[in-house]
């Protein structure tokens, strides 16, 4: 019954349940999928993207009419359990308040119709699944109308379909009573779907699926998983990957009240196992593992920004390079250089990383918040010797994730994988919070140097740019994939392809090798290039006397979106009619990111020698909103999130050692100093674009350029607080 | 430490315990130079513990503790409160417990709350906190009690009792009890600073 | 040593020094109870003891006694059921990993505080960390919360 290699694989009702995968509220649903599809799956690098159109993977229509949606996304906050049901749930025409969402098993069915890959990333859920999803619900709307046309033996042309039940002259049927019917015709090719202006559910404010449960503490996310027989695991490792353990105290962990089990499962990772996560964690402290000296005994970060500084005065690899960059900086009138620093940051997701495996030597089965479930399944099938169609990935809520959990070659899964195979027993891998905050995959540090040539009027002649950073991407396949030349756009990104028209400028990249692991984290590249291009705008729209809406507005002619973001977010201020409140100050910026726009202004004051953002008032364009209530919270947490990453956060190394352990070293933004955020959007009926990350860039130039206001200072060491020390 | 056991031999009064004896009214001028002059000697003393940012912390000028040697304002938006102890959903037992924690590295002592605002050291000079301590308006505590309190308070004792690596302040709370008890022995002199 | 918990009293095994966070999910199975910092800087493991909110991950079970702990698990009340209802109306939850804590906090607030300000909800929650950004959403069904019980 399975089809593959086209665009019209189905999965039959038979099959669907015939192997286990999801359990739904006490019913299993699954499907079978051939294997040439596993074959797919199992592959190292992914697979070539296209758009699967398996209705009944994502649709299942119980007896009850009850539906239960299976996401093919991780639901780590952004609410992809409530608006990936709304895409489906529009064309189904179902009552939404039957729905219900559980996470999807490993199946190529469920890939990134873009990437290849199941997995959950760049912002980009809604706006991949955006035809797919929507075509998926038509199609299961159209078999369902034929299954009941067939029964009624009248022309499906007679059918219609309203809130789970379909209708003719004949009567009325439910969903559930046609459902096993429906999901053994062919399906159709080009289900009609609806024009924007008859959308019932796409654009609503429905409420979040799994809001409850996460108020009342049902939800269950990795680190509550628990299986038969389960013991917990905390690993020592050394500070920086690299080390080889040395010695430790095998004796003192045993003698904790609790332990298990010591296992030492690689050269530098030893594990403690015990009956509770206090007792693995006080053993694993007892082991007092000391660790050969390796070459990162002298990492520093103080020194790499040093060595970063050095390789700026150096070429770089050319990203771009409009008109003559460097020859009309020469032949400036005014000359002046910007250096900017960023640190290397921790994602700090609120659930530190975890994962639960349970091995027997034949099959497995792991449980954790998998934001990447096929690399996380090949890569515990390679680490297990087995097959990946013997290792089954559950999916469960994430608490946060900002990049983390996408970990590249599946680090923390590893970790339980490798101990598992030694232990062969279930068992569940913590990290504490000084864990995970230790174990890398940081936002790269990063250098920015900015040469700036102005003509006599003080208006801009040339701007030659060099960014030193970290890599991304590298240090997995992915590097291979995306890593064209040498040049790596997310280091680059946001700087290059600026939307802005500049006559002369020029982009150089240098990467030097890291010997710290780098990932992606909320809004990538983002995060600092959109800091150095927009507080450079607003210097630039300083010096030469110009309003910041003014400036940015001519440099912006033919860009349709920032230009309707730029006239709504004025409208929304007041800007150049109202003025911000004594002592305070206003600071705009407006960027581009995961092809959506925002623009932000933020409030701002000097509190206890740090800025502290009032009010932030935040302009979205980013196509339809399927959610708009839940869109808007992913904008006024990207602010949140985007103030604790520069305000005092900093992940720093020396000697070696990560500096940082827990929240009282990453101060992160509390009730008492967040904002009140205003959100609007521009209103659109274009496929959506992305909204996790983009709300997170503006927010710090948006900060800076208020600073200004109030200081006359421009802050280009990241954290403020080292900055506000620093001018 | 070190300066609290030169002081004590420095003036080697003999007896440690003495509790406070009013000014003698037939006192010489010398005789009250002398006396005056160890007062203010004990008070400085006492400073060393008193100045102490693990002593200041929980003596702030305001309404907000301060944490660590370098004194920064306690995270969380910790506030005084109604009774010092805290904010109706945040007292300070809803982390601080009796104890120092040693896993969680929470600090711990019996009755963790701000002194009175009356007694706010942060911000003031020697002279101030000492006429402080001494004007009834402004203090719960007789002077004999201040003994007690400097010598054998439990949460007064968390100073030399930080737990997890902090830094004690100077002495040990036995000899902080005396000196403070010849301080006052010694007519409790105030700088005039 | 025997505990009680949520209306029952019940054995357990695990050392007097472990936290009392530990106990209960590890050994109680009780997980609605999170585990963020261990250091009482993030909120998440917030449980009422005596009706007080405490971090449990700073709380060795030893001092117990005969103190009553209740947990989310526990809570099936007037004031919990409007502050849920209300996180619901505001779209409050993200992740959701930290909510637990903040509504164990809100519940003590509203017992005390019947119509909270701006400013008793800024000092009471300040022990909370949620990186998913909710605050003004917190705020907002705290106060609709608050309101809905008035």
């Amino acid at each position: 019954m399975t089809k593959d290699n086209s665009e019209k694989t189905i999965v039959s009702r038979r099959d669907f349940m015939a192997s286990s995968a999801v359990a739904v509220g006490g019913l299993f649903v699954a499907f079978n999928i051939s294997p040439t599809m596993n074959r797919l799956m199992a592959a190292e690098a992914p697979a070539a993207p296209k758009m699967v159109y398996a209705p009944n993977a994502f649709i299942h229509i119980a007896p009850d009419n009850s539906i239960t949606m299976v996401i093919n996304k991780l639901e780590m906050g952004q609410g992809v359990n409530t608006s990936m049901a709304q895409l489906i749930a529009e064309e189904l025409e179902c009552d939404w308040t039957t729905i219900k969402s559980v996470s999807a098993p490993v199946n190529a069915v469920y890939n990134h119709t873009q990437y290849g890959t199941q997995m959950t990333g760049g912002s980009s859920a809604l706006n991949s699944s955006w035809d797919q999803h929507r075509k998926i619900g038509a199609g299961m709307r159209e078999m369902l109308k034929s299954a009941a046309a067939a029964k009624w033996g009248i022309p499906v042309a007679e059918v219609r379909a309203e809130n789970g039940y379909v209708y003719s002259a004949k009567g009325k049927l439910s969903y559930g009573e046609v459902a096993d019917d429906a999901n053994k015709l062919p399906l159709p090719e080009n289900p009609p779907l609806k024009n924007a202006k008859d959308f019932k559910i796409i654009g609503k404010n429905l409420k979040r699926i799994d809001a409850l449960e996460k108020a009342n503490g049902k939800a269950i996310y990795g680190m509550d998983v628990r299986i038969p027989g389960m013991v917990y695991a905390c690993v020592a490792r050394s500070n920086i990957d690299g080390g080889e353990i040395a010695s430790y105290d095998e004796k003192a962990a045993r003698a904790v009240s609790g332990v298990v089990d010591v296992v030492k499962f690689s050269d530098n990772k030893i594990a403690v196992l015990a009956k509770n996560t206090y007792a693995a964690k006080t053993g694993r402290d007892a082991l007092n593992v000391k660790f050969k000296s390796n070459a990162n005994d002298n990492a520093s970060t103080e020194q790499w920004m040093k060595d970063f500084k050095e390789l700026a005065n150096k070429d770089g690899i050319v990203a771009e390079d409009k008109g003559s960059a460097k020859a009309e900086y020469n032949n400036s009138k005014t000359k002046f250089t910007a250096e900017y620093e960023f640190p290397f940051l921790a994602h700090s997701a609120m659930e530190p990383l975890n994962c639960t495996v349970d091995y027997n030597g034949k099959t497995a089965e792991l449980w954790s918040g998998h934001q990447m479930p096929t690399v996380d399944r090949d890569t515990a099938a390679k680490v297990l010797g087995l097959k990946p169609e013997n290792v089954n990935v559950h999916t469960t809520y994430a608490g946060g994730s900002f990049g983390r959990r996408a970990s590249k070659n599946s680090d923390y899964v590893v970790q339980a994988c490798e101990l598992a195979k030694v232990y062969k027993k279930p068992l569940k891998m913590v990290m504490t919070r000084e864990d995970d905050t230790h174990a890398g995959y940081y936002r790269p540090m990063t250098y920015h140097k900015v040469n700036i040539g102005l003509d006599d009027k003080n208006h801009l002649q040339a701007w030659d740019h060099h960014i030193v950073g970290y890599t991304v991407m590298g240090q997995s396949f992915f590097g291979d994939l995306m890593i064209k030349g040498g040049l790596e756009s997310a280091v680059t990104e946001g700087v290059t392809e600026s939307p802005y028209t500049f006559k002369n400028f020029r982009v150089e990249q240098t990467i030097p090798k890291s010997s710290v692991k780098t990932l992606w984290y909320r809004s990538v590249g983002h995060t600092h290039t959109a800091y150095v291009m927009e507080t450079m705008i607003d210097e630039l729209a300083h010096k030469s006397k110009t309003d910041p809406f003014t400036y940015r507005q001519n440099l912006l002619a033919g860009k349709p979106r920032q230009l309707a973001v730029l006239a709504q977010l004025k409208k929304m201020t007041g800007w150049g009619t109202k003025k911000a409140p004594h002592g305070r100050a206003w600071g705009l910026a407006i960027h581009q990111a995961f092809n959506s726009v925002i623009g932000q202004v933020a409030e701002v004051s000097i509190i206890d020698g740090l800025p502290h953002v009032h009010q932030v008032w935040c302009v979205a364009h980013c196509g339809q909103v399927v959610n708009p209530d839940v869109a808007k919270t992913q904008l006024e947490g990207g602010i949140v999130f985007g103030i604790t990453s520069v305000l005092q956060q900093e992940i720093t190394i020396k000697d070696g050692l990560v500096q940082q352990g827990n929240f009282k070293e990453m101060p992160v933004v509390r009730m008492y100093n967040a904002p009140v955020v205003h959100v609007e959007f521009v209103p659109s009926t274009d496929t959506p674009t992305g909204l996790g990350e983009p709300g997170v860039p503006p927010i710090a130039p948006a900060i800076a350029n208020a600073v200004f206001q109030l200081t006359q200072k421009r802050l280009r060491v990241l954290p403020f607080s080292k900055g506000m020390k620093v001018v | 430490m070190k300066n609290l056991i030169l002081i004590a031999a420095l003036f080697s009064f003999n007896s440690m315990a003495k509790v406070v004896k009013p000014v003698k009214s037939n006192e010489t001028k010398e005789m009250k130079v002398e006396r005056v002059t160890k007062s203010l000697a004990y008070f400085e003393e006492m400073t060393k513990v008193i100045q102490h940012p693990r002593c200041l912390n929980c003596h702030p000028g305001g309404d907000r503790p301060t944490q660590g040697m370098d004194m920064h304002v306690h995270q969380m938006n910790v506030q005084r409160g109604e009774n010092g102890d805290g904010s109706v959903g945040m007292k300070c037992s809803t982390c601080h417990q009796d104890e120092n924690n040693a896993s969680s590295g929470v600090p711990g002592a019996p009755r963790w709350m701000l002194a009175p605002k009356t007694q706010a050291w942060q911000g003031k000079t020697k002279g101030q906190i000492c006429r402080q301590l001494k004007d009834t308006k402004k203090t719960h505590m007789t002077l004999e009690e201040l003994i007690h309190h400097n010598g054998e308070d439990e949460l007064v004792g968390w100073g030399w009792n930080p737990g997890l690596g902090r830094e004690p302040v100077p002495g040990t709370q036995k000899q902080f009890g005396e000196i403070t008890a010849q301080w006052i022995a010694t007519g409790a002199e105030c700088p005039k600073i | 040593m025997n505990i009680k918990i949520n209306g029952k009293i019940v054995p357990i095994t695990s050392s007097g020094d472990t936290p009392l966070l530990w106990v209960i999910r590890d050994e109680l199975n009780l997980t609605g109870t999170k585990f963020g910092c261990g250091q009482a800087q993030c909120g998440a493991c917030t449980v009422h003891i005596e009706g007080s909110p405490t971090r449990s991950c700073s709380y060795p079970v030893k001092f117990l006694g005969t103190k009553e702990v209740t947990t989310i698990e526990g809570m099936d009340d007037k004031i919990t059921h409007a502050i849920q209802k209300a996180w619901v109306d505001n779209q409050v939850p993200q992740c959701g990993y930290c909510q637990i804590g903040n509504v164990m906090t809100v519940k003590a607030l509203l017992e005390d505080t019947k119509k909270p300000t701006d400013k008793d909800i800024d000092n009471a929650m300040g022990g909370h960390i949620c990186r998913c950004g909710t605050y003004q959403r917190i705020k907002a069904a705290i106060h609709q919360a608050a309101s809905s019980l008035a």
